[in-house]
């Protein structure tokens, strides 16, 4: 019925009728022209950022599978859930049963001990630390070590006064008044020159009196994943060494993220200059003009007791040099802490110069980072039993993942060997479980409810509140041994564990590499067969599950860009179907003369729907093609990753979406459901026309 | 000074018989709180052996053995622990305004703050220091009350200001016979309830010192009101109230005991 000759027909009549009505047609089509672009660029961008994103995440920390235990209150989130505190995700008992068993299915790579938590570590203040240091010298009586380390307190103690002078004369409270004297005693020449002769009790006098009044000390939270760190090594290909080492194979150890720790323990006054010197450099901002900017400078100002109180006489002395014959700062009778403060007020003209200053001739006096690599780290957890737990770790270096050094949300993870979290994360031993319970038996604590607790323990007839007491005394170290624990951690400290070692034991999650990827959902439907049929007690997530909201993001951004598309098409619908409807009651006359000279009811239909295709096509072809190449261009020139949280979803600086066949696919039929879609109703209109009502037509 | 406040709790027991709706006046509330500080402070120091239990739904309970010092002339306070092995050496020691906890495992000091949960525990500092409640709130009276068999004056204490404690607000509940708390509740700013502790056995030694009695809380019950499940117990086993060393209360002195 549909011949050659016929569609031969249709076509011409359609082309004839879109050239007749340009504007129309023009209107019609950069609708349709700009869904396509949408559907293509849209779609292909969408699938770069998630196979980035998966990359982003995969191989760096999660594995492509993530194992917790089945019995878990709450999610695996591996990026930190929405629960305020810990997660609850229960615990593996056994690592090293369960490694075994998922190596046994067959697309398992490799399987990864982890345990990932929260820790909190005390920046001191620098009089704290320093007054700490002078303690630690007294001890091993190392006399040029508290010869240098009274000059530097000293110092501080004179800084401190100075402040305490310029304060507001009115509000001298008496506390105020007590701070001052303990100062001009601190600060006095005889104080030091006794200090010789006491100085444990002059150190509890600066401990207790003096370093109060500069309490700048601050608590980080540090989120860290235990791990076996040479698996995690060897595992993950986005993991490399930034400043240091890794923690040596077998050794207790911890990592900072390269990201924190340039954020976060390094020294303020240098994190505040690195912001504006990244901020003017890679985002051409101003400190003219910016008030972000502004407001670091104003701080660093503000604070310079954070660089003033690190240097000694001598240094303080370097400095003030440097900063006269290098930058023409200060003069001979100006305080330090004047020509400080005037360096630090920091502008356009002079911040390349004095950025670059601060860091040859200050640091070098600073200590940069709070915590050195090859230091010690102190980090304090409160274990799941519910003691706090502090633990000495030392810190063999910092590491980032590939590419994703900018990302916060990538530099949040630490990463501490599995021993040290074990400890920190405080499952009790054997020995320590029955230590508990039998001091508890010791004691025998009747439990009593809190809801009846007026009446249980007031209500009774004996109830006897006062009772009298005749000891004699106590010897409260009879047959203890306070040693005890100090040893245990230093025995702890100097251990090389085995593989075997870290593996055996508890971890709260596991990640997983797969052979091949693609078999993703299948390896995970195994794993949680597996654990159900040998009861391992284990659940199986992917990447995406453990990732929380971070793994959700692209689901959420895709559901954004159908909803825009789906706008745009409606939009379109309405307006095609609008414009053909007058277009129909337009050609009332040529429907009803072709119907009289024999058109069916079905060529009429098929005129209409040929028309719009023929647009739909016509600039959706256009469109598809200027949404490809505008994937393919942005596939070589790449897309800049201007936000911090873009550099992880596209991971790296630049995202380089590339074209899939399917987006054409996905375009095509949108665009022919649209096209049919919005020629249904002009069509019924029109195949309604009889050539009788042509006739009737005026002229 | 000893028999004034003897006075003033007799007065105020004689008015408690007069009648329950007969509220206190502020002095009589304020003499009633130097009472039950006098009654808690020695002249001289002061030691006591610990035991300290809690218990947090859905894991092990966490016991600790502990010794508290105080030395209540200069306001000194330090808490030892003694038991279990892990814990050993571990140490609070309060001078002035400062709170410092030491942990020999990674012999280091660190400075805490008044809110601080003793051992990890629903304990603060203030439960095993002396009593500064005259010093350190302003009291309003809540009305007489019944807690179980005993006859009750409820006062509500609000902190003076400048004073850094661990709770703004606290009411508490006075036996109106002996004049001891009895029951004490602990609120944060914003009103809400954070504790509850009971006092249900008190007693008292004979100190050459304060040439008086001396009188602390043989047990303390304390329910966390925030995380419900939670609470702990404190006994006080044994109490010495000789001279300690005279350099006790320094860190030289705590950290010397697990070196």
């Amino acid at each position: 019925m549909f011949s050659v000759f016929f569609a031969e027909i249709l076509i011409k009549i359609a082309i004839r009728n879109l050239f007749s009505a340009k504007l129309k047609s023009l209107i019609l089509g950069s609708f349709v022209f700009a869904g396509t672009i949408l559907v293509v660029v849209g779609n292909s961008l969408l699938d770069s950022i998630d196979d980035s994103m998966s990359r982003s995440i995969v191989d760096s920390f999660s594995g492509h599978i993530q194992v917790y235990s089945d019995s878990a209150k709450d999610e695996l989130s591996l990026f930190g859930g929405m629960i305020m505190g810990r997660e609850d995700i229960g615990k593996i008992d056994d690592f090293a049963g369960i490694r075994n068993e998922l190596l046994k299915i067959d697309n398992v790579l490799s399987v990864i001990p982890m345990g990932i938590d929260t820790a909190l570590v005390q920046k001191a203040n620098t009089i704290d630390v320093e007054l700490a240091e002078l303690r630690d010298a007294v001890r091993t009586n190392n006399k040029p070590k508290i010869q240098a380390k009274s000059r530097h307190i000293r110092r501080i103690v004179g800084l401190l006064e100075g402040e305490l002078k310029n304060l507001d004369n009115v509000a001298r409270t008496k506390d105020r008044q007590e701070d001052e004297e303990h100062i001009r005693r601190a600060a006095s020449a005889v104080f030091w020159s006794d200090f010789s002769q006491d100085p444990l009790a002059a150190l509890e006098f600066l401990e207790n009196k003096i370093a109060p009044l500069s309490l700048e000390s601050q608590d980080i939270f540090l989120r860290y994943i235990g791990t076996n760190i040479e698996a995690f090594k060897a595992t993950f290909p986005l993991f490399e060494v930034v400043k240091g080492n890794a923690v040596p194979n077998g050794r207790r150890g911890f990592m900072f993220n390269d990201f924190i720790y340039e954020t976060q323990i390094k020294h303020k006054v240098a994190v505040r200059i690195d912001t504006i010197k990244k901020a003017r450099d890679e985002e051409n901002r101003m400190l003219a003009t910016d008030e972000e900017l502004q407001q670091l400078v104003r701080q660093n100002v503000a604070q310079f007791k954070e660089v003033a109180f690190q240097l000694d006489d001598e240094e303080t002395a370097m400095v003030r040099q440097h900063l006269k014959d290098k930058l023409n700062l200060g003069t001979d009778e100006q305080e330090f802490s004047i020509i400080l403060q005037q360096f630090l007020e920091m502008n356009d003209d002079n911040f390349s110069i004095r950025e670059r200053f601060f860091y040859e001739y200050i640091t070098p006096h600073l200590a940069l980072y709070a915590i050195p690599i090859g230091g010690t780290l102190t980090i304090t957890g409160l274990t799941r039993a519910g003691y706090v737990r502090n633990v000495n770790v030392p810190v063999y270096g910092t590491f980032q993942f590939k590419s994703l050094e900018k990302s916060a949300l990538s530099g949040g993870q630490n990463l501490m060997d599995m021993m040290t979290f074990r400890d920190l994360y405080g499952f009790g031993t054997a020995d320590r479980v029955e230590e508990n319970a039998e001091i508890k038996k010791e004691f025998g604590v009747v439990e009593v409810a809190r809801e009846n607790a007026d009446e249980a323990l007031f209500g009774g007839e004996d109830a006897a509140i006062v009772s009298d007491s005749a000891t004699t005394g106590f010897d409260e170290f009879k047959n203890v041994d306070l040693q005890g624990a100090q040893r245990y951690t230093q025995a702890l400290l100097e251990r090389i564990y085995t593989s075997d070692e870290i593996n055996t034991g508890v971890a709260l999650n596991a990640a997983i590499m797969l052979k091949d990827p693609t078999r993703l959902d299948e390896t995970v439907a195994v794993i949680n067969r597996v654990s159900q049929e040998k009861n391992l007690g284990i659940q199986a997530v992917t990447w995406r599950a453990a990732s929380g909201l971070v793994g959700q993001f692209i689901t959420l951004v895709r559901a954004v860009l159908y909803v825009a598309i789906f706008i745009i098409f409606v939009v379109a619908l309405v307006i095609i179907n609008n414009s053909m409807v007058m277009a129909t009651l337009e050609r009332v006359r040529e429907i009803g003369t072709m119907r009289a000279i024999g058109a069916q009811r079905g060529f009429v239909l098929w005129m209409l729907l040929v028309e719009t295709a023929a647009i739909s096509l016509f600039f959706g072809g256009v469109g598809a093609m200027a949404g490809s190449g505008l994937v393919l261009t942005l596939g070589q020139v790449g897309i800049p990753a201007g936000a911090d949280i873009l550099v992880f979803l596209f991971s790296g600086p630049r995202l380089y979406p590339f074209l899939a066949p399917i987006h054409l696919v996905i375009a095509f039929f949108v665009l022919l459901g649209v096209s049919v879609a919005s020629t249904f109703y002009p069509a019924l209109i029109a195949m309604r026309v009889t050539p009788l009502q042509a006739m009737q037509e005026e002229e | 000074m000893i028999r004034l406040a003897q006075f003033f709790t007799a007065f105020s027991v004689l008015l408690s018989w007069i009648g329950p709706g007969f509220a206190l006046s502020e002095v009589e509330m304020q003499q009633m709180l130097r009472t039950v500080d006098d009654r808690q402070r020695n002249g001289g120091d002061y030691k006591a052996l610990c035991y300290i239990e809690t218990k947090e739904k859905g894991k092990s309970d966490v016991v600790y053995d502990a010794v508290v010092y105080r030395r209540d002339i200069d306001d000194k306070l330090m808490i030892l622990f003694l038991r279990p092995k892990t814990e050993q050496g571990k140490g609070y020691l309060r001078i002035d305004k400062n709170l410092w906890m030491y942990d020999p495992t990674v012999g280091k000091w660190e400075r805490r703050t008044e809110r601080e949960r003793i051992g990890g525990t629903d304990s603060r500092r203030a439960d095993f220091d002396e009593s500064r409640l005259a010093e350190e709130y302003t009291p309003t009276y809540g009305g007489a009350e019944k807690l179980g068999k005993f006859g009750v004056h409820k006062i509500m204490l609000t902190a003076k200001d400048g004073v850094d404690v661990a709770f703004p607000v606290v009411h508490l509940w006075l036996d109106q016979t002996s004049g001891n708390v009895l029951k004490r509740q602990e609120f944060a700013l914003s009103g809400r309830l954070m504790r509850t502790a009971y006092y249900p056995k008190w007693t008292k030694l004979f100190s050459e010192s304060k040439n008086a009695e001396v009188w602390y809380p043989q047990e303390i019950r304390i329910y966390d009101e925030v995380e419900k499940n939670n609470s702990t117990v404190v006994l006080i086993r044994e109490v010495d109230l000789r001279s300690l060393d005279a350099n006790m209360f320094t860190k030289a002195w705590l950290e010397s005991k697990s070196r």
